[in-house]
């Protein structure tokens, strides 16, 4: 007998196993080999032969080792008879599996199983699936973005201790009722069963404080002490920040916009700030909470720092000494409500009896709503509503998609079913499948949001960013994974249908009934969709064109122009020519400056009024005041005559731009011509291009331009105190950024008390003044842009959906000799169909759309129809492109292809 | 013409069945390695064989399961042996294999089998 013990032995040593399992596989291997070699000795096998084949059985390979491996470490593993769960495959891939039915695999095992099916199935049809990835990415990604921008406006709570409780208190009070006792702040706070406590703010004058680095202005509002308590956020400060009579140092506490204006500067407790007029303030807390900046500026604008006072009455009211005329003082009033108080029930109570029998009335608003104010609110619904919108179209077109899809595996789920598969096998695996695909489309639907929110961060105006810039917040994603939900419940209706009525009428059983039906359905459901891609269209097209006009707009001056705003302590008089003579010559000695001038023309923010007479008759025009070389420096054409000089002081001489031009000398040359202002006669020595300034919505003005020195403040006068403001401009190569410190450092150098604000060039102020626009008709553009993508991947899938349903027919035909044309006209003529009665009915509501976007469209003229006609026309090329696609590949089915398909 | 090649579809039957087989011979009684593959070679008449070295290896997976219980029987004048029979859990485990096997056969029989006009 062989020693088969030390064959197995030798085979067994890798497998490093316990002696005594050792033992025992030897030993049951032994015996199965002596059988085996006893059985071929018996069969008439020599010896030899018999130990050879008995071996070789053995050594197969090397299965033994490998799977005694595998085994004896627990690893389950496919291969050869050890196939273990493996060995249920094929019964698994016909929905089939044993085990799953009898659950006596691990739950998660066979979820996850499901899942790599499900992938599978996704691969397989790789187009169809990214189209409905990519439709429900869209769909849900500017639904996100819509929600993110609009969140704060409409859902989310302001960040204080229940922001419901907090309102404000506004008191009416006629000047006629003079005789009006006006309640106090006191006087509110007693009213405990209403209040649960009241605090008054208002804001002061502006100061200019004085720092290492040059003048800064400095907004200060006085609140009363318990301001932060009412409010519901935590403010801390030291003890010393309470009210005082000692008006030369203010105790403040700094808001998150004082810190940002104070850049650089130590801002800790008991820093002191002097001010240029001999008084100052002492830092005494720093607030971080930055929604205090929000709620100032809905009341007061930009507050740096925060005083306590103590006011008396709500309004305080001061009249002249024959008392024909008062002046008026309004706190603004916060107040927390007890629970359950509502708005109407402190109205009721605060209702003032005046003396003449009348009764002042309280208005109570809550805080949030005067925060957001009357206008946002409708917008921010709008725009809620509009990405809503989008979600239930992309859910209707991922619906469509999937039904799509329904119909080409419609065989495919009937032939599980006839092989056993039961419907809940069959419903988990759609199921599965369908929360794949929303699991991508969420995922990708975050990633169109995120990048959507960090463009619309770069060019979203002030104004809708009050309360901070968009950003992609974990409410955001929790509202995408809501909006996947939506659109996966959309998605299960079809999944029912496809149970039903998509197998029956495929396979031809009652057919003609559900088809007839289906047919309309689908027909009127295209024809809506192709009417709204073709008003989305004529919208985006329209939007874009306006985008782009605002882009090229020829403003008049050279964008590149750095402009640099400054204001003077209004005291500053006869010393004007020489402190902007000064600092035109030191912004000239800057390296990389090429030429310097100024003008008291505030460029890209509007323009100053004023009128001049010219024959006799006023005429209303800007007078521009500005230094010699502005034109050039500004980058302004020349048309006629020349630029200012020195030699034009004393109003010798004036430029005058081409509509004043055209205003005042109609026909005529404006060169040599003279106009009157005040007691002066200047002669027009030079004509120039206009210039947008206001905004670019706005047609330039008639303007002078008359020499900087000829101004009022040049003359010494300054009758109402105001601020001085010169605005120099600068052409320089490279970014503004790169001379801001110089340029600061050159100004300050002049007069220490100048207030410098960072430079800019025209192009970005004029492109500030136009934001709102840019930004509403980029957002509406991109919206209507994907809207279409969306309908049109919609159309695609009826066209998709037809040919599934109609294949055997198709094949039918081709077989009896029908010729490729007519396929195509078969197969297209639903979807043609639907894109031109749709297309037709877009076309008429577009003209509808573009009277509504006239205010925001920039550029074009309403009833122009060459953008909306050129838009129009390309969306019913690539609509009837989306229904030929799918339509060239069923032409080149082979009739016996398309019938084993069937 | 070229042969058609069907160890490939013989290879996967098996693997599908291999367990289905075992669990199905040790029903009736208790049964050694040697004993199971004769059965099987004897009742598929020559068409299914097991070797030795993947039988014992799904043998011992069984009972790493659950499904079979092995235990070593000793008779006189003999070595002894180690016979496999079915636990309470394998007897379900079969039981739900049969179904699906026999729903499987019938099912590729409606497709493969011949239609009559």
């Amino acid at each position: 007998m062989p020693d088969w013990k030390a064959e197995i032995e030798k085979r067994l040593l890798d497998l490093k196993l316990e002696p005594v399992r050792e033992a025992e596989i030897a030993e049951e291997l032994c015996q199965h080999l002596e059988d085996r070699y006893r059985e071929l000795l018996a069969g008439g096998t020599g010896e030899a032969d018999a130990q050879r084949i008995a071996l070789e059985e053995l050594c197969e390979g090397n299965t033994l080792v490998d799977d005694l491996r595998c085994v004896e470490r627990g690893v389950e593993r496919e291969r050869g008879v050890a196939a273990g769960s493996g060995g249920n495959r094929i019964l698994l891939d016909y929905g089939l599996a044993p085990a799953a039915r009898t659950g006596l695999r691990i739950p998660l095992g066979k979820w996850l199983s499901d899942v790599r099916f499900a992938w599978r199935s996704l691969s397989l049809r790789r187009g169809s699936s990214l189209a409905t990835v990519l439709v429900f990415a869209l769909g849900v990604g500017l639904a996100s973005a819509m929600f993110a921008l609009t969140d704060p406006y409409i859902l989310r709570p302001l960040p204080f201790e229940d922001p419901g409780r907090l309102v404000v208190v506004d008191l009416k009070v006629k000047s006629e009722d003079r005789d009006a006792r006006i309640p106090t702040i006191e006087d509110w706070r007693a009213r405990t069963n209403l209040f649960k406590g009241v605090a008054a703010f208002r804001s002061q004058p502006s100061m200019r404080l004085r720092l290492p680095d040059g003048a800064v202005n400095f907004s200060v509002a006085s609140v009363t002490e318990d301001f932060f308590d009412v409010l519901g956020t935590p403010a801390p400060h030291s003890g010393a920040w309470r009210a005082t009579t000692d008006a030369s140092v203010l105790p403040v506490i700094l808001t998150p916009a004082g810190q940002r204006a104070l850049a650089g500067q130590p801002k800790a407790n008991g820093v002191l700030l002097p001010d240029t007029g001999g008084t100052g303030l002492r830092v005494e807390g720093i607030l971080q909470e930055k929604m205090v900046d929000t709620v100032f500026a809905a009341f007061a604008g930009s507050i740096h720092g925060v005083t306590p006072y103590r006011p008396s009455a709500v309004i305080e009211r001061w009249w002249s000494a024959d008392g024909s005329s008062s002046s008026t003082q309004r706190h603004n009033v916060l107040a927390r409500l007890h629970p359950g108080v509502s708005l109407k029930d402190v109205e009721r109570a605060l209702e003032l009896p005046l003396p003449s029998g009348r009764r002042a009335a309280v208005s109570v608003e809550r805080l949030s709503d005067r925060l957001v104010g009357k206008k946002l609110r409708p917008l921010a619904y709008g725009a809620l509503g509009a990405g809503i919108l989008i979600l239930l179209v992309c859910a209707g077109n991922v619906a469509n998609l999937f039904i799509a899809r329904s119909a080409y595996r419609a065989r495919e789920f009937a032939t599980r079913e006839a092989l056993g598969a039961n419907r809940a096998d069959i419903g988990r695996l759609w199921l599965i499948e369908l929360a794949l695909t929303a699991a991508l489309g969420v995922i990708g639907g975050v990633a169109i949001a995120g990048v959507a929110l960090a463009c619309a961060a770069q060019v979203i105006p002030a104004e809708y960013a009050r309360f901070g810039a968009p950003a992609l917040t974990w409410r955001v994603v929790l509202f995408a994974a809501l909006s996947g939900a939506v659109v996966v419940v959309a998605g299960i209706i079809p999944a029912a249908l496809v149970g039903r009525v998509v197998p029956r009428a495929l396979m031809g059983h009652g057919a003609s009934a559900a088809g007839s039906r289906l047919k309309f359905l689908r027909l009127t459901f295209g024809a809506i969709q192709a009417s709204l891609a073709m008003v989305l269209a004529v919208g985006s097209a329209m939007l874009v064109q306006s985008y782009l006009n605002l882009q090229q707009q020829d403003t008049g001056y050279d964008a590149d122009t750095v402009v640099v705003r400054t204001s003077y302590p209004a005291p500053q008089g006869p010393m004007l020519d020489d402190i902007v003579q000064s600092s035109v010559h030191r912004l000239r000695a800057i390296p990389g400056v090429q030429a310097a001038s100024a003008t008291t023309h505030a460029v890209g923010e509007g323009e100053s009024g004023g009128a001049v007479m010219v024959d006799g008759n006023d005429i209303s025009a800007s007078l521009t005041y500005v230094m010699p070389g502005f034109f050039d420096v500004a980058g302004m054409s020349l048309r006629q005559g020349r630029p200012l000089e020195d030699r034009d002081r004393g109003w010798r001489a004036v430029v005058v731009n081409q509509s004043f031009a055209r205003t005042a000398w109609p026909g005529a040359s404006a060169l040599g011509q003279a106009l009157t202002r005040d007691r002066h006669h200047p002669e027009v020595v030079g004509v120039v291009d206009d210039v947008f300034d206001a905004s670019l919505a706005m047609a330039p003005k008639p303007t002078v331009y008359i020499l900087q020195t000829d101004s009022f403040w040049s003359a010494g006068r300054n009758p109402f105190g105001f601020d001085w403001r010169m605005i120099y401009v600068l052409r320089a190569s490279g970014s503004p950024e790169r001379y801001g410190e110089l340029i600061r450092r050159a100004l300050a150098d002049v007069n220490r008390d100048a207030v410098i604000q960072a430079p800019t060039t025209i192009g970005a102020s004029l492109a500030d003044s136009v934001r709102a626009r840019t930004f509403a008709t980029l957002v509406l553009a991109l919206f209507c842009i994907a809207g279409g993508a969306v309908t049109i991947a919609g159309l695609a899938g009826i066209v998709t959906f037809v040919i599934a349903r109609r294949t055997r027919e198709m094949a039918i035909r081709m077989a009896l000799g029908a010729e490729r044309r007519h396929i195509r006209r078969l197969v297209i003529r639903e979807a043609a169909s639907a894109a031109i009665l749709g297309g037709a009915a877009g076309m008429l509501a577009g003209r509808w759309l573009s009277k509504w976007l006239e205010s925001l469209v920039y550029g074009l003229v309403a009833g122009n129809w060459t953008t909306a006609l050129i838009a129009g026309a390309l969306m019913l090329a690539v609509m009837l492109a989306a229904a030929l696609l799918p339509a060239r590949r069923a032409v080149r089915l082979q009739p016996t292809e398309a019938l084993r398909v069937e | 013409m070229k042969a058609i090649d069907l160890r490939g579809f013989d290879r996967e039957l098996k693997k599908g069945s291999a367990e289905l087989l075992i669990l199905s011979l040790i029903e009736p009684r208790p049964r050694h390695g040697y004993e199971i593959s004769k059965l099987i070679d004897k009742r598929s008449e020559g068409s299914v064989r097991f070797r030795v070295a993947s039988l014992y290896p799904l043998l011992y997976r069984l009972e790493k399961r659950g499904w079979i219980k092995g235990r070593w029987v000793e008779k006189a004048g003999q070595r002894r042996r180690r016979f496999y029979e079915l636990t309470a859990r394998g007897r379900l485990v079969l039981a739900a294999q049969r179904r699906g096997w026999k729903s499987f056969v019938k099912a590729i029989n409606r497709i493969t089998e011949i239609e009559h006009a």
